[in-house]
């Protein structure tokens, strides 16, 4: 049977390794995937997952149980990626709400799910397709960028999401709003008519 | 919806998407979708964003070998382990160490008759040979068989000691010290 998080939190308070191994296996991949959407870099993401990690075993002795372990989980690594991005870039990144507001920025509505189709199994999702998604995480704001992800990655729930992010319940849901959008436009771009070898909307039928 | 702009509608319609809207809200979604087909492609448009977004990522964990992953982790906590004690001593802990050890659980478990003990021994220590030089010819009475040889072998001084013991120095002929504690 398996083990809930506090429950294997609270034996690794008393030394347990084995427990501790047990939740970095189970969190392993998504630490790294919310990484990587934030970084784009893989060794860069393995580094900060590792290091999200060791920081989570450091201070276990703090974590009260207040909030679940994976929403502070997914808080730390989020902070250790946009530590990481800041210290490549050297400069701070600015994040403007009202930019995003534009409604030319919206898109043809129903486009993406014509091209896409909604099931990326069924649409077989080709490497290019995948790369395309993960640039495309790196062109939009950093803060819509890993609200997304959290979001995307592990189905956070608004209210998670505002703790993991230190925002309002309301901002997390205009913040995602507007993530979605970018993206969707910046792929529009992408999946537009010159790509005719694409064609994954004729498998959909 | 009324006199909700475009925009306003649409940031509804992501969080209707995400289950996260109050029963009125999600009551007013679902009738503006009804309603219009523009929303309901914006709403189609989003699912598939979502499932291509966490199908990327996915991929791109697929690519990765996380089978060494967590004792990498547990390699780099290791060598501070900030939880848990250290329960088993690597190497066998020295004579010195064990005695020290021995002495802290003896005055733990009897604390006040090990002070006792302690102050007694430290007494005669400090006390026994100033005594000793003014009671040089002290002889030993009958006390019972204490030192072999009989009691002329040896000065006595009767030295009482708080508590129920009896210490007891003596300095035999030969110039050898004995400190003899009883317990009543």
């Amino acid at each position: 049977m398996d083990l809930d998080d506090l429950t294997l939190v609270n034996r690794c308070k008393e030394g347990d390794q084995q427990a501790f191994r047990l939740l970095v296996k189970r969190y392993e991949r998504k630490v790294f995937s919310v990484a990587f959407g934030m970084l784009k870099d893989r060794e860069e993401a393995l580094d900060v997952s590792q290091e999200a990690f060791v920081k989570v075993h450091r201070y276990l002795g703090d974590f009260k149980g207040d909030s679940s372990f994976y929403t502070w989980l997914y808080r730390i690594t989020r902070n250790l990626a946009v530590d990481r991005i800041r210290s490549r870039r050297g400069e701070t990144v600015e994040f403007d709400e009202k930019v995003a507001q534009d409604e030319a920025e919206l898109g043809e509505a129903g486009f993406l799910s014509t091209q896409l189709g909604t099931n990326p199994q069924k649409s077989a999702l080709r490497r290019e397709l995948a790369e395309k998604m993960t640039e495309a995480l790196q062109q939009i704001p950093e803060k819509h960028r890993e609200i997304l992800l959290l979001r995307e990655v592990e189905g956070m729930s608004y209210e998670d999401l505002s703790r993991v992010l230190e925002i309002p319940k309301g901002t997390v849901m205009s913040r995602l709003f507007h993530a979605r959008a970018k993206m969707q436009k910046l792929l529009e771009e992408y999946l537009g008519g010159d790509r005719p070898e694409f064609g994954i909307g004729e498998e959909e039928g | 919806m009324e006199g909700r702009s475009e925009i306003e509608m649409e940031i509804l319609l992501s969080g209707y998407r995400d289950g996260e809207l109050s029963p009125g809200e999600r009551q007013a979604v679902e009738e503006a979708l009804a309603r219009d087909p523009k929303l309901r492609a914006r709403l189609d448009d989003m699912q598939a964003l979502d499932a291509f977004v966490s199908a990327a990522l996915e991929r791109e964990a697929d690519e990765v070998d996380f089978s060494g992953f967590a004792d990498a982790v547990l390699e780099r906590v290791a060598p501070a382990p900030a939880v848990a004690p250290v329960r088993a001593q690597p190497h066998a802990p020295s004579a010195w160490a064990r005695f020290g050890a021995w002495l802290e659980e003896v005055l733990a478990s009897h604390r006040w008759q090990a002070a006792t003990a302690l102050a007694a021994v430290v007494l005669l220590l400090v006390a026994g040979p100033l005594l000793w030089n003014s009671r040089r010819d002290a002889t030993l009475e009958a006390q019972g068989p204490l030192l072999a040889g009989g009691p002329g072998m040896a000065s006595v001084i009767d030295v009482k000691t708080p508590g129920d013991t009896d210490a007891m120095l003596f300095n035999t002929a030969s110039g050898t010290t004995v400190i003899y504690v009883q317990g009543n």
